[in-house]
């Protein structure tokens, strides 16, 4: 019994003892995990004081997203992220060394000797049986994986001298032996029949527009000979 | 889910029925630490119908719970009317007793189809081992919030679903706030955004 409330004891003992035993049960509570808002002054303690909703926030599952009920995707997993092939977020390596020599092929003077042998290639040369695709004159092959660029040149159309291949591949040999090309006979080059270009020549051209003045000329002169004839009428 | 069981042994007058052990899932951090607010500076929360209700303490959790986990701790609560508050944006349910958190779970509510119906409900009815008609489906420990069939009952709180309506709570937490309700305790069912 303390001896400050020693007068109100012998007045309510029964008092005293209750308030014993409350302040006991408080200092135990404090003890035992209970803690008081306000004494730890930390800014999660202060915004708990100001907004009680955001400590119901803080343990939120976040809000039902919108579709949420008829995904059929698993859940999104935080960790580490997924490598998916069409995904934006790939990253190539980056290809500097690579690039380099494809830069100097697609320049405009990077090569001079491809540039010249494109320039100086004849107009009529055909491309050998069995060639992968119709060329169009005067552009060299480029995509050609191979050291054979597959452009068949009459050797006897090159200009004296020699010209340097089409390409890095051997360059014309001095007769038609084993050329360029990957036919099954490249070195003897049959009969070819040239291919039906889409363009019309110009031959074709000049006799289409002639055939045009010629029906309207004589169109005109049926009209001119009917006038007189009603004129005569 | 880990079973704290604390050794509750401080005196109390039972008007109501016993303290359930506390129970936290094991990886929320849960410390078994109650916030209490100091005395005279107790915040007021707004609730749908105008009303407001002081707020002793609060449960400390401090990481988003998953779906399915709940956490109960009455520990040292003292006895007192009981209301519940429903956040559907949260999809958090929080009773509250005498002012003081005593439980908070995860919960399902209803779809965009079937929406839940904000507002205060008195529980209309309780019912331990309810088998819907409607649905045909098992809702224990329902608590009957509408006429028309909206009520708190026990389901399988997991991600991507939802009820009809109902607010869906873990099982064992519907066990235990059936045991502490009474037809005629208010529920406060909200959306955060709204307040």
């Amino acid at each position: 019994m303390p001896p400050a409330n020693s007068s109100k004891s012998e007045t309510k003992p029964g008092f005293a003892r209750l308030k014993w035993v409350l302040g006991a049960a408080a200092l135990a509570m404090l003890g035992t995990g209970t803690a008081l808002i306000g004494t730890g002054g930390t800014a999660a303690v202060a915004k708990a004081l100001q907004d009680p909703l955001s400590l119901l926030a803080d343990r939120s599952p976040g809000s039902r997203a919108k579709g949420a009920l008829f995904s059929t995707k698993g859940p999104k997993v935080a960790g580490k992220p997924i490598e998916r092939v069409l995904s934006g977020e790939r990253t190539r390596p980056p290809v500097a060394e690579e690039a380099a020599p494809e830069a100097d092929l697609a320049g405009p003077v990077a090569d001079p000797l491809m540039t010249v042998a494109a320039a100086e290639l004849p107009v009529p040369f055909l491309p050998p049986e069995g060639a992968p695709a119709p060329l169009v004159p005067g552009t060299p092959s480029f995509s050609h994986p191979g050291p054979n660029p597959g452009i068949f040149v009459p050797i006897g159309d090159l200009p004296p001298g020699g010209s340097p291949g089409p390409g890095p591949g051997p360059g014309p040999g001095p007769g038609p032996g084993p050329g360029p090309g990957p036919g099954p006979d490249p070195g003897t080059p049959t009969d070819p029949t040239p291919p039906v270009s889409a363009v019309p020549e110009p031959g074709t051209w000049v006799m289409l527009i002639l055939g045009f003045f010629l029906v309207g000329g004589s169109l005109r002169a049926g009209a001119r000979r009917a006038a007189a004839s009603r004129s005569i009428a | 889910m880990l079973i704290v069981a604390t050794a509750f042994t401080a005196a109390r007058s039972f008007t109501g029925p016993p303290a359930e052990p506390a129970v936290a899932a094991a990886d929320l951090g849960y410390d078994n630490v109650r916030q209490w607010y100091p005395r005279g500076e107790a915040p007021v929360l707004a609730l749908p119908g105008g009303q407001t209700k002081a707020i002793q303490s609060v449960l400390n959790i401090r990481r988003p719970m998953k779906y399915g986990d709940f956490v109960w701790d009455e520990k040292g609560v003292p006895e007192g009317p009981l209301w519940v508050r429903a956040d559907l944006d949260r999809q958090i349910v929080s009773v509250f007793r005498g002012g003081n958190e005593i439980g908070t779970a995860v919960i399902l509510y209803g779809a965009d189809s079937k929406p839940t119906p904000e507002g205060v409900f008195p529980v209309l009815e309780k019912a331990a081992d309810y088998h819907s008609r409607t649905y045909d489906a098992p809702m224990p420990f329902t608590l009957r919030l509408t006429a028309d069939g909206v009520a708190i009952h026990g389901s399988d709180v997991r991600e991507r679903a939802a009820t009809h309506g109902c607010i869906g709570v873990p099982l064992e937490f519907a066990r235990r706030l059936f045991n502490q309700t009474q037809v005629g305790d208010e529920v406060f069912v909200l959306k955060s955004a709204d307040t």
